[in-house]
């Protein structure tokens, strides 16, 4: 399905990147969404913010991408779903550890219930705007 | 992989490893007094990890208990089915042994963070169908299942659930419960059935899901299964399927007519 991916550097301490998500995240694009998180963590982004304001959908693998983002924010390699059984052994950090570098902006009432019924929202601050949740990351 | 010197092609791998996951998949027949079971599983590429389970709860007395299980790994393609056949198995031993959804769940839970840190994670129902109609279950993170009321009043989610598994050390799941009268049907399934989508993009959804199951009441649980895969396909037309689907109807029996009459299961032409 269509989504669009828009990513900017709001630098400060730390340099954060938003990413926002415009349309539905699914199986055919949540790899598009790891991605724009490596990239941003590889140019030196130590904060993230997904903007979910225009996001109206989000399928299990969505899920997925942001549990991936939270463990390459926090420095891991997260799991590869095209691997095999050597990828399913590889992970050894907390599962449970939240990742305070990354926030969620504005997420819509069906995302917001995906979030609360899979638990993931212990996972993420949550923020009303990306305007709080650079907020939050930056001490502002 | 080497055989005979010669090198397997990996489409041949992945034939056997579907021919290997289909047979974990399908349920073998369970003919337990009390309870019909259908399901159907569609796979979005070559092999999934959705599945689900029924089977007999082992040891206990009455010995028509029947478990139920319905899960879906994250992720696609070979390490969603490796977790899934990993899985299963784990979840049915810690049901024999514990009787207890929420234990099977936490116990399932606790292997997957402590023992086999994977990465992935697990959405998944487990419950007991008892005699009396109650079906006792935990929720870690999984869709609502739906029940259809065989008197006809209105089909209704039954809530309930804590996390998905593989993610935190402790569930804190809690033990839900749901009464079917005789006749009625309660629908597991996974987000393959509402987040299927057609060409121009809409999804599925449960609103259409609950749709097409009203007025349903008097259906198997066969007809029931059967009605909604063939909706989605509908739906779907052309679209490739964008993620597995995994749908596991139960429906207690429902009694049969008085002598004279039509009996229920006649009048539905089973």
């Amino acid at each position: 399905m269509a989504m669009t991916i828009d990513v900017e550097r709001v630098e400060g301490n730390p340099s954060v990147a938003v990413v926002s998500l415009d349309g539905e995240l699914d199986a055919s694009n949540y790899e598009r969404a790891i991605e724009a998180v490596r990239t941003a963590y590889a140019g030196g982004a130590r904060g993230l913010v997904f903007d979910l304001s225009n996001l109206g959908f989000m399928a299990s693998s969505g899920l997925f991408a942001l549990h991936s983002a939270l463990r390459i924010m926090r420095g891991d390699t997260p799991p590869d779903p095209e691997g095999g059984w050597g990828a399913l052994h590889e992970m050894a950090a907390d599962h449970d550890a939240t990742a305070a570098n990354v926030r969620l902006a504005s997420p819509q009432e069906p995302i917001s219930r995906v979030l609360e019924r899979t638990g993931m929202s212990r996972l993420f601050g949550i923020d009303e705007s990306r305007d709080e949740a650079i907020a939050a990351l930056q001490g502002a | 992989m080497e055989r005979a010197g010669a090198r397997w092609p990996i489409d041949e791998e992945l034939r056997v490893a579907q021919r290997i996951q289909r047979s974990l998949v399908l349920l073998p027949k369970v003919d337990l007094e009390g309870w019909e079971i259908a399901s159907d599983y569609r796979p979005a590429r070559e092999i999934g990890g959705d599945f689900f389970d029924a089977f007999p709860v082992l040891g206990t007395d009455p010995s028509n208990r029947l478990c139920v299980v319905i899960a879906d790994v994250s992720g696609k393609g070979i390490s969603a089915a490796m977790l899934m056949a990993f899985l299963r198995p784990l979840v049915r031993a810690a049901m024999d042994h514990t009787g207890d959804p929420v234990e099977a769940l936490e116990r399932t839970n606790r292997i997957l963070v402590d023992e086999r840190r994977t990465g992935l994670f697990v959405t998944m129902l487990c419950g007991v169908m008892e005699p009396d109609g109650a079906f006792r279950f935990a929720s870690a993170g999984h869709e609502m299942p739906l029940l259809v009321p065989a008197d006809g009043s209105p089909l209704r989610a039954v809530p309930g659930g804590g996390p998905l598994i593989g993610l935190f050390g402790r569930l804190d799941l809690r033990q839900e419960v749901v009464r079917l009268d005789p006749g009625d049907a309660l629908v597991l399934y996974t987000d393959g059935v509402t987040d299927a989508a057609r060409p121009d993009g809409e999804r599925f959804g449960e609103a259409r899901l609950r749709e097409i199951l009203e007025g349903q009441h008097e259906a198997s649980a066969a007809q029931l299964v059967a009605r909604v895969t063939e909706s989605v396909t509908a739906f779907q037309g052309s679209a490739p399927a964008a993620d597995d689907l995994a749908l596991l109807v139960v429906r207690r029996s429902a009694p049969a007519r008085p002598s004279g009459g039509p009996s229920a299961a006649g009048r539905r032409g089973r």
